[in-house]
């Protein structure tokens, strides 16, 4: 009994210690995307011009990060698959409505601040977004390696 | 015929803004000739035959470019009154390159224009509008029927400012939050099929006589051609 309650703090700190990884991988993985991506593009398209058929530019974007735990590639990299929401139209901003929800899906590699973005069926580097002519990925990226 | 004053500053009012949206369309087409790839480019990646599709799209922006503004220029009666010679040679170089590089470009960039078929099927209708409206407006300006080339060179004019129309209601659609391919769709349609009717009304009502034979441009190829046997007997002066 004494044990038990020697133990005790441990054995609850479990759970929570859990979940910690998983929270401050979400928030840096967020945080990267906002980095790598966010910003970038929305100062890209300060400059779009308006008068175009290309989509227009969002007014807002939001990260959503999808994935509970990291993922493994085939190579071994860490990675977590996340989308971007983003908000069309001149509403005020606390209306909720207008927001198109994954205008992009991407993965991130968080300890090597790499993002990516879904084109198609495979991914490229998120500059590709920002309007770099850039090849896809290799296959394995942001594709979990399948164990058997 | 002179306008009623109204129609007539509606109607340079119209031309203005086709002229400006032109030109903001040709300025924003720049970055389609720069080293990174523009929105619009990237938004239809992967392509089947990119470079293809690349081609297609620098070709219809230069053929665009100039195919709206020279027809502008040609609906003026400054142009058509006073220097009838400049309107013809203009006029043969818009045709040759509305008919040999912007519609052929723009069908085959219609084969994958967002919003699907419906966008496909509505570009590839404007662009037949604008083949057949030049193809024809040619033939009645060489046979000077002069009447019946203003209705055809109107329809190719009608469907130009489509590029200009359409881009406005992106911008009001996209300010409204609607759905992006609705908006597309709709800002398409619209436009194409309202420049059609529009054009068809202003033709007819401004037509004397549905009578080809009341027609004074008629009458004179009539003469011509020694008298139409199916003309009244008054237009062959009896």
């Amino acid at each position: 009994m004494l044990a038990l309650f020697a133990f005790a703090p441990t054995l609850l700190a479990l759970p929570v210690a859990a979940e910690e990884p998983h929270a401050a991988d979400a928030k840096s993985a967020a945080a990267l995307v906002q980095r790598v991506l966010i910003k970038p593009l929305a100062a890209k398209e300060d400059d779009q011009s308006r008068f175009s058929r290309a989509r227009m530019p969002a007014q807002e974007r939001r990260v959503r990060i999808l994935d509970e735990e990291l993922r493994k590639d085939a190579s071994g990299g860490s990675f977590v698959i996340f989308a971007v929401d983003a908000r069309h139209g001149m509403l005020p901003p606390n209306d909720d409505t207008g927001w198109r929800r994954d205008a992009i899906v991407g993965c991130a590699y968080v300890d090597r601040g790499e993002v990516f973005v879904k084109s198609g069926e495979r991914y490229r580097p998120a500059a590709f977004l920002l309007g770099k002519n850039l090849k896809p990925a290799a296959e394995a990226t942001c594709q979990e390696a399948k164990t058997s | 015929m002179r306008l009623p004053r109204p129609v007539a500053s509606l109607r340079a009012a119209l031309w203005v803004v086709l002229a400006l949206g032109s030109a903001a369309i040709a300025w924003g087409s720049l970055v389609y000739f720069g080293e990174d790839l523009a929105p619009f480019m990237l938004e239809k990646l992967p392509l089947p035959l990119e470079d293809v599709w690349m081609l297609a799209l620098k070709v219809h922006v230069v053929a665009a470019a100039f195919s709206l503004p020279a027809c502008l220029l040609l609906s003026t009666k400054l142009v058509i009154k006073r220097t009838p010679r400049f309107h013809r040679w203009l006029g043969r170089v818009a045709a040759t390159v509305i008919l040999f590089a912007l519609v052929p470009s723009g069908l085959y960039m219609s084969v994958f224009a967002k919003g699907g078929l419906p966008s496909t099927l509505g570009f590839a209708l404007s662009g037949v509008i604008v083949a057949v409206g030049m193809v024809q407006g040619v033939r009645t300006a060489r046979a000077r029927r002069f009447a019946e080339h203003r209705r055809w060179a109107l329809h190719v004019l009608g469907q130009l400012s489509v590029a200009v129309i359409s881009r406005a209601m992106l911008f009001a659609f996209d300010a409204a939050a609607v759905e992006e391919q609705l908006a597309y769709v709709v800002s398409l349609w619209l436009p194409v099929v309202g420049s059609l009717v529009l054009v068809e009304l202003v033709s007819r009502r401004r037509r004397p006589s549905l009578a080809i034979w009341r027609n004074h441009e008629a009458l004179l190829g009539a003469r011509s051609l020694r008298l139409r046997p199916d003309a009244p007997r008054a237009a062959r002066g009896g």
